[in-house]
């Protein structure tokens, strides 16, 4: 059983999807682990203007990917770097088991804000 | 909150009103309340009545004799008395069991503990549709191997074993022959008589009566030998001591009675409703059946949904569709199902599994209502998944 915050997250999700134009793509997970998370943005001026993820897993980890999503919109890359784990854990209430969720999704971010200038 | 359809007929059945109607009568102060073992009032007597009734009715279904059905708290207690109560008889012949690593855990939990007090215990691997091979069997055989216990019909997958062929292979050897039956009896059609076992462990909530009551068939001839586990009073022939629940019993009879009335037009329906259903989800690509539906009870399908997460898709189907998946939650993870990784899927493709099974009140309109809530979830996943 998985708390309101996550269920809404992973029951209406707005930013799963494609990005083709997108700026930077990161992933995180694989097939094994069953779980994986990808995210592409697009960047204007510094500024992450849409993100869209795909995702593979369980409930906890397609919220996860929503609420990144939401959470990197509007946002500068160097704002976005400081996103921490616990931020995400925090706001969707993930149970201890779960916290592996909230990790993956500071990896994703981390590949995202560390753009080497190189588009992929 | 309207209710999701209910598609878990193997976990569980609602109790048939018409059997709820029977059990109520043994419990008011206007009823038959009595103690069955009260022998010096109306009361008791009554009481008793119906006890038997109840048990002319299960022994029926099952084609024994009445005196041949032990009351237990459930199928759990029965396989646990078979066991434990066997292999504590037989302990000077031997200390060798046989089963199957696809049993309930009410049959491997007892090896288990049979095994931490000294004993061996053998366990049988499946196929890919989840069938014991007839000749394994026959190999694991020792000449001190005092009990082989094999379940009639898997509660995952709903595989039928031939434990017509494995009670004879038991009888050739001398050996007493088990038989989980909580998930085959008032299914599909099981006989005693042509089939050579010796104890066979009954379940009533599978058979839409009350939970917390079941039986054990013990075989009077040849007299299947065992030692009881619950002592106090001496009831059920000393096997199962303590008070019978007179109206779990009469419940259990009821819904057995029943069973045996609408198990010839029920179990077509069933399997026609299953059926449907496949025929619906094989349109989706990359969809297929765990087991066999070739030795599958009418009513059940599990089935492998390649490379889309199984808890997920359990989740989105939670406001429609009440089914379970091919994976147990432990406190800390989600734990693939050992049926399905003994069949040889690996953890995730047991974890990408589910388990649908239809029941008395399942109707086609539920059934398509399923199929196409199914198939748009199954889609959405895969949607957005990068695996796709």
């Amino acid at each position: 059983m998985y708390n309101d915050a996550i269920l809404k997250h992973f029951h209406e999700p707005s930013h799963q999807g494609p990005l083709p134009q997108a700026s930077m793509i990161a992933r995180v997970g694989s097939e094994m682990d069953g779980r994986i998370l990808e995210m592409a943005i697009t960047v204007e001026q510094d500024a992450i203007v849409t993100a869209r993820f795909k995702a593979h897993g369980c409930p906890a980890t397609i919220a996860s990917a929503e609420w990144v999503a939401t959470y990197l919109e509007g946002r500068s890359l160097q704002e976005a770097q400081n996103f921490q784990s616990a931020q995400l854990m925090a706001s969707l209430q993930l149970p201890g088991h779960k916290h592996y969720c909230a990790l993956m999704a500071e990896d994703l971010v981390k590949q995202l804000t560390t753009y080497d200038g190189e588009e992929s | 909150m309207k209710h999701p359809i209910y598609l878990d007929y193997m976990a569980t059945t609602p109790v048939d009103p018409s059997v709820a109607e029977v059990m109520w009568r043994y419990l008011t102060p206007t009823g038959e309340f009595g103690n069955p073992a009260s022998i010096t009032h109306v009361y008791g007597w009554r009481a008793k009545e119906a006890v038997e009734t109840a048990r002319e009715q299960v022994a029926g279904l099952i084609h024994a004799e009445p005196n041949e059905i032990i009351w237990t708290s459930g199928a759990t207690e029965s396989n646990n008395l078979a066991i434990k109560g066997v292999t504590e008889f037989f302990q000077e012949k031997g200390k060798h069991v046989i089963t199957c690593i696809t049993e309930h855990k009410a049959v491997l939990d007892p090896c288990r503990y049979l095994e931490k007090k000294g004993y061996e215990v053998t366990y049988l691997p499946v196929n890919s549709r989840g069938l014991i091979n007839l000749e394994q069997l026959q190999q694991a055989i020792r000449s001190d191997t005092v009990l082989i216990s094999i379940m009639h019909v898997n509660n995952e997958i709903g595989v039928i074993q031939d434990i017509v062929k494995v009670g004879a292979i038991a009888k050739q050897h001398g050996i007493l022959f088990h038989v989980d039956a909580a998930q085959s009896v008032g299914k599909i059609a099981v006989d005693v008589q042509q089939i050579p076992v010796d104890l066979m462990s009954l379940a009533s909530h599978k058979v839409y009566g009350p939970k917390g009551i079941g039986a054990l068939y013990v075989r009077r001839k040849p007299r299947a030998r065992l030692t009881p586990q619950i002592h106090g009073g001496g009831h059920e022939l000393g096997l199962r001591s303590g008070t019978l629940a007179t109206h779990q019993i009469a419940g259990m009879g009821a819904a057995f009675a029943l069973a045996q009335s609408l198990m010839p037009t029920e179990s077509i329906r069933l399997a026609h409703l299953r059926d449907l259903l496949w025929q619906q989800l094989a349109e989706l690509p990359s969809v297929t059946i765990n087991g066999s539906l070739q030795h599958c009870i009418p009513g059940m399908l599990n089935i492998h949904v390649h490379k889309t997460d199984g808890e997920s898709l359990i989740t989105a189907l939670q406001p429609t569709l009440a089914i379970s998946s091919g994976s147990a939650c432990t406190s800390a993870e989600v734990e693939p199902s050992y049926v399905l990784t003994a069949l040889g899927l690996t953890g995730e493709e047991a974890k990408n599994s589910l388990r649908i099974c239809v029941g008395r009140y399942t109707t086609e309109k539920d059934i398509m209502t399923a199929a196409t809530c199914l198939k748009e979830k199954i889609q959405w996943l895969r949607g957005m998944s990068p695996l796709w």
